[in-house]
């Protein structure tokens, strides 16, 4: 009984060991108040190369509406 | 502690629970045996001794004989407590039916088999009941019997498919893959996480309530997901939801500690648990302000409080589950296992991460057989799937 991904040439192969992903740092630390993440599910700690990025103030640019992030996804 | 009950036909939800909690408790002492328990099928059932549980009853409680009738005192709730893995806390929750709230008399239907089985985080279990609102993180606050079955493993169940349990000092899981006639497969349980820098001068440790259901059940997720039974929760529809426990806070809510933060998602498929508006109750069971539990917990959080994000990020690996992969120091492929983790969004430093301690990953679904035990490197895991989407998978290492 084994559980089966694929190798770097599409072949399948028995998983024999096991990454464990980490918790990327919080926006509190990364001084922003959001961020999007794409590569750090490959990384067992903080991500070095996580993509930080900065949500604009909700109503930013003189708009009225408000600006909503989670429209961003 | 793992094993996989199967109960024999008729028993009651309140003996079911009586054979769960005794099998916990005497594994704190290492003296579980299946032949101690009343009500399962010995022959169909397995227990692997392994770790201890560390979880035992809470003072004043006790078990009452196999021979003993169903007690409604006793038996519709029992509080567990263990210590913590960080600075040796205890913690507390509790392992009891559904709508057993009522004036501490427990459960009206000792011999009724249709109430849910539910894990609830406790905030105090000094209180003489779980009847205080919100003491309990989970359940109908009434002993209505018309909601009972809306959450929770119900036994008749449990004479098909069996219920498996992990117990050690860092969790305990309950799953079955049909809780209940058809509506498919429960993972639920009690999960230690880390303490963050504003936890260390608390008394509490943070832990988390996680129900992953893929059964709609709408308002009830509301309703009793937050261990109220009213409808003030009546917006927080969903499949699925989490608990966050004994967190604290800066920014809006300075130094208060949440004894149960609650999301809830109303899929599986596409949204994390913060879809619907977070709720939450401090140590008090004072309801926190929600126009600043939004500025603390969550306007942006809807990436970052990804429990079980599986829609519109990386976690989506549509493109092909199998290759959910990393590499090892020689080249090989790996499985990158994710975490279970919360993050408060612009009002806490602490990214709270409820895998590493309880050795519980969430995987890609569609690499394995649901319930069949593998071994990766010098450890035995189980993997649990709930849906073939994505990452709707687990890995339970079997302590």
């Amino acid at each position: 009984m084994a559980l089966t991904i694929q190798d770097a040439s599409g072949n399948d192969v028995t998983v024999t060991s096991l990454l464990f992903a980490g918790v990327p740092p919080n926006s509190f630390d990364l001084g922003v108040s959001g961020f999007l993440s794409t590569s750090w599910y490959f990384d067992t700690d903080v991500s070095p190369d996580l993509q930080s990025f900065t949500f604009p103030a909700r109503g930013a640019g003189g708009s009225a509406a408000a600006v909503d992030p989670e429209g961003w996804e | 502690m793992y094993a996989k009950l199967k109960f024999n036909s008729g028993v009651s939800t309140a003996l079911a629970i009586r054979d769960i909690v005794r099998l916990i408790t005497e594994s704190a002492a290492g003296s579980a045996s299946l032949s101690n328990l009343g009500s399962i099928d010995t022959s169909s059932s397995t227990l692997t001794a392994g770790v201890n549980s560390g979880w035992t009853l809470y003072t004043g409680q006790s078990i009452p004989a196999n021979s003993a009738s169903a007690s409604n005192s006793s038996d519709s709730f029992y509080t567990l407590q263990a210590t913590s893995a960080t600075n040796s806390r205890t913690k507390y929750c509790a392992i009891h039916g559904n709508c057993h709230f009522s004036s501490g008399s427990g459960m009206t239907y000792t011999n009724n088999s249709a109430a849910g089985i539910l894990i609830s985080n406790v905030n105090d279990p000094t209180l003489s009941n779980a009847n205080t609102l919100y003491n309990f993180g989970t359940g109908y606050n009434s002993t209505s019997t018309s909601y009972m079955n809306d959450m929770g493993f119900v036994v008749p169940s449990m004479y098909e498919s069996p219920i498996y349990i992990w117990a050690d000092p860092t969790r305990i899981i309950m799953y079955s893959d049909n809780w209940y006639s058809g509506r498919g497969p429960l993972f639920t349980g009690n999960f230690e996480g880390n303490q963050g820098p504003l936890d260390v001068w608390k008394t509490k440790c943070p832990t988390m309530t996680l129900f992953d259901s893929t059964y709609n059940i709408s308002a009830s997720a509301g309703h009793e997901g937050m261990g109220r039974g009213d409808t003030y929760y009546a917006n927080n529809y969903g499949k699925r939801w989490a608990q966050i426990h004994n967190i604290t806070s800066h920014g809006a809510l300075p130094g208060a500690t949440a004894a149960h933060l609650f999301f809830s998602a109303d899929s599986y498929t596409g949204h994390s648990l913060d879809y619907t508006s977070p709720r939450a109750v401090d140590t008090s069971l004072t309801e926190m302000n929600f126009t600043n539990l939004r500025k603390t917990y969550g306007d942006y959080a809807r990436t970052n409080s990804s429990i079980l994000h599986n829609g519109n990020t990386p976690a989506n690996y549509s493109q092909g589950l199998a290759t959910h992969k990393g590499f090892d120091s020689s080249g090989n492929s790996t499985l990158v296992a994710e975490p279970l983790y919360f993050m408060a969004s612009g009002g806490s430093p602490t990214a709270y991460n409820f895998s590493n301690l309880t050795n519980t990953w969430r995987v890609p679904s569609n690499i394995g057989t649901n319930g069949e035990v593998v071994t990766i490197g010098s450890d035995t895991y189980t993997y649990i799937t709930m849906s073939s989407y994505a990452l709707h998978s687990y890995l339970v290492k079997n302590t």
